[in-house]
């Protein structure tokens, strides 16, 4: 297709502000797919981006559109991951695009991290359509939505669409916006090759998949192609575009959004954001600007609660890393949880995300250890070292300054929460930076705001967000970006569960704080940990010295109450389903220890 | 193996015998803690239906057991004390008919103080019931509320009076502890009068508040506590001690007796020999198979009708009232065997279980034995493996390790 007929546009959405649903509507007026072969949600292909509502791994799908000219455009839509651990994943399929649709629910208006996306799209030069959703919600508030809109960002009132994704109106028009409002792509198809990946994905039978975007000449079949910035050679499989299922075509040009399978194993050679191009003579020079090694913001240990599946977590963290080049991972061992691994991952909920597919995919018992964020040390000895868990905090006299990554955090929310927010800020070490107003209502107490805060990253990683939902009952939106290193004070707690020091109850916690936290930590520990056959106390310490205790009491009943007329079989199924309870617990010497215990420290707040 | 099954005992004698099982699953009221396959408010026809269907069950299994003694017979529920004398002399006249009764044959009945006449207690006896078991659980009236009990405290007394005027010699009572709310004080009130009654039997169970019931509700929505656990376990020891002075034999987890009256039925299940299980969601070990009767006794009616029928016409019929069975693999019968052995006091006789299963409890369980053994659980004592005192409350903890492994989960 001739470039004056391509749209690329991708869609900023917050979290139920219907992109999903806008983009379902959208393949069935284009007839992009079969109405039998719609179900709800249909870019998003994992299990668990349907249950979460959330989009996972970036899609993309290539429409068919008549415009209202009467001439036949090719819409190409790159559908992005929509939260906040993927910021950079997010940047590079909006690099992919010329416009985006900017979707707000029509009850709820603009929220932080859509806000965030939209200064990203800006940044990229991205040519924006705003859509007021769900206008037919009968709590939709589409004018206040839409003012907000043209106060916020600056869009004219007659840029404004309105539609309802789940009832289908104002989906024509969106579509209409697109072709007039977003440009065509104007690449050079006589240039050496140059797609930018925006995403990438393993396939059993072809490889790596990397989408794509041409943005100057084109790819086909039979030439061998290379990733500049991992430096990975292949000669492509197939290559071709999404309807959304693969469709082959043997040639991608300037300004066209597709795939090559690269017959690569392993995603981790084709980092989001790389450059393809051919591989020899007729090979550009210079990769695209923009581009970001993956840098890993959480840490944890992922352990089997089993030691004899080591290796089945090894063979499924492999097979995770096809899928996903930004989680980290290297052998690491535990005194108290023996071998496993220890994984950087962007953030929470990538690290939730991983966990859930380890446990469901392969269907492994973990223990994970609560997440840690990366502390720079400077030694007494004038050493620099970086560590990314408790267990490798040195003695307080061996360190000269240790410093802890900041966010910046940004966050809407109804001007009453302004106090609030100050307050949990201040109890999580944060500082206030400055409230913007974003409307202006009657009730000065219902004006949305956006405030900008800073914090130390590992107090957001605490329960900050349900905390920020349960405070604000849910009227509150974040958006965190890091900022930089700061001087930080802080000690290692360690916890004795029966006199034993188990390294994978250790909590890095603020100096000043390190007495009460200890306190809470211990009690959280005992209501954590089931009452065994003897006493079991719990401990915890300082450098040394013990700031708290407490006791799990010895358990003194466990029977099966009658055996109706002879029914063993039931009651030997609820011993097995109490043997079962048992298997998911981690033996620490002879202490039985559940899952949840070693997210205690995230839960000590409560 | 298959011929003669797990039953294999020591002695030859009790290879022939078998006890009988029926399960009448009807109930004036459903009680709050109670997830027993039993009926409150089912229609009068299905009540009048219930009776012929066992006695054709019975029929059914009649030729199986030809060369077989019945040495016990129980009847179970639900509220078996609920069924007409009637109804009562058929299915005994069925039993008699059906069956070869050893002559002293230990019949039992569960009986609910609610509605027992002395009329109705002469009439058992008559029909050669020897035994009632009393479901009495509590004498303390908000004890008996919460746990939705129809009965007072008085009418218990009753009962047991008229039982004893009506020729009973042989009672059981069974209480419930570890009642929510429940203090020490109040179960030691309960037990004293009950030892005023000198029953020849007494089964103590810890109040489980089983998922499903409507106990299990309360407590989920914090309309009640939970069991205090650790009440439980001071109510537990102080009635050990306390039934011993009395005079009073613990021979199992839950169950106390006077000198020789020990429950012989409900040791058939702990020994794991065979029994056979009649009427709606009955259970049966028999000819080396664990079977389940269907539970819904409308269901139950329909399916003995259609085999019995099926039987009358060609002979043969298969017996459509089972809903389900196992025949346990060798692992799964020295499981069965040890974790039912255990229950008693004497525990199991390390000879026996070697014979039986030709391997020894330490060489088919050598880690878990051990591993109880050094927690103070398990304990050898003339050759008998058996649990320790502090072993009989947290059973589980033994028993658990005892299960076989799964490797398909």
């Amino acid at each position: 297709m001739e470039q004056s007929r391509i749209r690329n546009f991708s869609i900023i959405a917050h979290i139920d502000h219907g992109k999903s649903t806008l983009a379902d509507r959208m393949l069935e007026v284009t007839g992009a797919i079969e109405l039998r072969d719609m179900r709800e949600q249909v870019l998003d292909s994992m299990d668990l981006e349907r249950e979460k509502g959330i989009t996972i791994k970036a899609q993309a799908v290539r429409m068919p559109f008549t415009a209202a000219d009467g001439n036949q455009y090719e819409i190409n839509m790159v559908d992005t991951p929509g939260h906040v651990d993927f910021t950079y994943e997010v940047s590079r399929a909006l690099a992919a695009c010329e416009g985006a649709i900017l979707v707000v629910d029509a009850t709820q208006g603009i929220q932080a991290q859509t806000l965030a996306n939209v200064y990203l799209a800006m940044d990229l030069n991205l040519k924006l359509i705003p859509v007021v959703n769900k206008i037919d919600l009968p709590s939709a508030e589409p004018e206040r939505v839409a003012q907000e809109l043209i106060d916020v960002i600056g869009f004219d009132p007659d840029e404004v669409v309105f539609a309802s994704a789940k009832t289908g109106v104002g989906v024509t028009d969106i579509l209409q916006a697109v072709v007039e409002r977003i440009p065509p792509p104007q690449g050079d198809r006589n240039a050496p090759l140059r797609a930018m990946v925006f995403d990438a994905k393993y396939d059993a039978f072809k490889g790596v998949l990397v989408y794509i975007r041409v943005l100057e000449g084109r790819a086909r079949m039979g030439e061998r192609m290379r990733l500049m910035q991992q430096s990975a050679r292949f000669e492509p499989v197939e290559v071709g575009y999404f309807r959304p299922a693969l469709q082959k075509s043997d040639l991608l040009e300037a300004g066209e959004v597709g795939y090559i399978a690269t017959g690569l194993k392993g995603v981790s050679q084709s980092r989001v954001g790389d450059t393809l191009t051919i591989d020899g003579p007729g090979g550009a020079t210079e990769p695209l600007p923009g581009y970001q090694p993956a840098k890993a913001m959480v840490f944890a240990g992922i352990y089997p609660t089993d030691s004899d599946s080591y290796a089945a977590l090894r063979d499924a963290l492999e097979r995770l890393t096809l899928n996903d080049a930004a989680l980290q991972w290297e052998p690491e061992s535990s005194a108290a949880l023996g071998f496993g691994f220890r994984c950087g991952f962007l953030g929470l909920l990538h690290m939730e995300i991983v966990q859930e597919r380890l446990e469901r995919e392969f269907d492994l018992d973990l223990v994970a250890t609560a997440p840690s964020v990366e502390y720079e040390l400077t030694t007494t000895g004038g050493e620099e070292i970086r560590i990314d868990s408790p267990a490798e905090l040195l003695s307080p006299d061996k360190i000269a300054e240790i410093r802890e990554p900041w966010v910046r955090v940004t966050i809407s929310m109804p001007a009453r929460y302004i106090g609030t927010l100050m307050q949990l800020v201040t109890e999580r070490r944060g500082e206030f930076d400055r409230v913007e107003y974003l409307d202006h209502a009657e009730d000065e107490s219902e004006s949305r705001v956006l405030g900008t805060y800073h914090l130390p990253l590992s107090e957001i990683l605490v329960e900050f967000y349900d905390q920020l939902k349960s405070r604000t009952s849910g009227y509150a939106a974040m958006d965190y970006a890091i900022e930089g290193y700061r001087r930080a004070h802080v000690s290692r707690l360690d916890i004795l569960v029966n006199g034993e020091s188990v390294d994978a109850l250790s909590a890095i916690v603020p100096t000043g704080d390190a007495g009460p936290s200890g306190r809470k930590l211990a009690l959280k520990l005992k209501e954590l940990i089931p009452r065994q056959m003897f006493d079991v106390p719990i401990q915890a310490a300082i450098g040394g010295k013990v700031v708290a205790r407490e006791t799990v009491k010895a358990l003194r009943k466990n029977v099966l109450a009658k055996c109706y007329g002879g029914d063993i079989t039931r009651k030997r199924k609820l011993l097995e389903k109490q043997k079962k309870g048992k298997k998911r617990m981690k033996m620490i010497g002879s202490v039985e220890v559940p899952q949840e215990a070693f997210m205690a420290v995230l839960k000590m707040r409560d | 193996m298959t011929t003669q099954p797990a039953s294999a005992p020591a002695s030859t004698d009790r290879s022939r015998s078998l006890a009988l099982y029926l399960h009448i699953p009807f109930c004036t009221a459903k009680c709050g803690y109670c997830d027993f396959n039993s009926y409150e408010g089912l229609p009068g026809h299905l009540v009048a239906d219930y009776t012929p269907a066992l006695v054709r069950e019975m029929e059914l299994w009649a030729p199986a057991a030809k060369d077989l003694t019945v040495d016990t017979v129980f009847f179970g529920g639900g509220t078996p004390s609920l069924t007409s004398l009637d109804d009562m002399s058929q299915i005994t006249a069925a039993i008699r008919a059906q069956f070869n009764i050893s002559p002293d044959v230990e019949w039992t009945l569960e009986a609910n103080p609610t509605e027992l006449s002395r009329e109705h207690l002469d009439g058992l006896r008559a029909l050669g019931v020897n035994r009632l078991s009393m479901g009495v659980q509590s004498l303390q009236p908000e004890e008996l509320t919460l746990l939705e009990r129809l009965h007072s405290p008085e009418r218990v007394i009753e009962a047991v009076r008229d039982a004893r005027a009506a020729g009973f010699d042989n009672l059981n009572l069974d209480l419930i502890f570890g009642i929510m709310g429940q203090p020490l004080s109040k179960w030691q009130d309960t037990v004293e009068r009950i030892l005023e009654l000198r029953p020849e039997h007494l089964s103590c169970y810890a109040l489980t508040v089983e998922p499903g019931t409507a106990l299990y509700y309360r407590v989920a929505k914090s309309q009640i506590e939970e069991p205090d656990p650790d009440v439980a376990a001071d109510q537990y020891e102080w009635t050990r001690t306390r039934l011993a002075q009395a005079g009073y034999e613990q021979y199992e987890i839950s169950n106390w007796a006077l000198p020789g009256r020990e429950c012989r039925h409900n040791l058939v299940y702990w020994h794991a020999e065979p029994y056979l299980g009649l009427g709606a969601g009955a259970h049966s070990f028999f000819l080396g198979r664990r079977i389940a009767n269907v539970d819904a006794p409308n269901r139950y009616v329909e399916a003995v009708n259609e085999s019995w029928e099926e039987r009358q016409a060609t002979g043969r019929g298969e017996l459509r009232q089972i809903a389900g069975g196992e025949t346990p693999d060798e692992a799964t019968q020295r499981a069965d065997a040890i974790i039912l052995g255990l229950r008693l006091m004497r525990g199991i006789s390390i000879a026996d279980f070697t014979e039986r299963f030709g391997v020894s409890p330490d060489d088919a369980f050598g880690p878990a034995i051990a591993k109880h053994e050094a927690l103070g659980l398990l304990e050898r004592v003339d050759g008998q493996l058996r649990l320790t005192e502090r072993g009989l409350l947290l059973s589980n903890e033994v028993f658990v390790d005892l299960l076989p492994d799964e490797d398909d989960d």
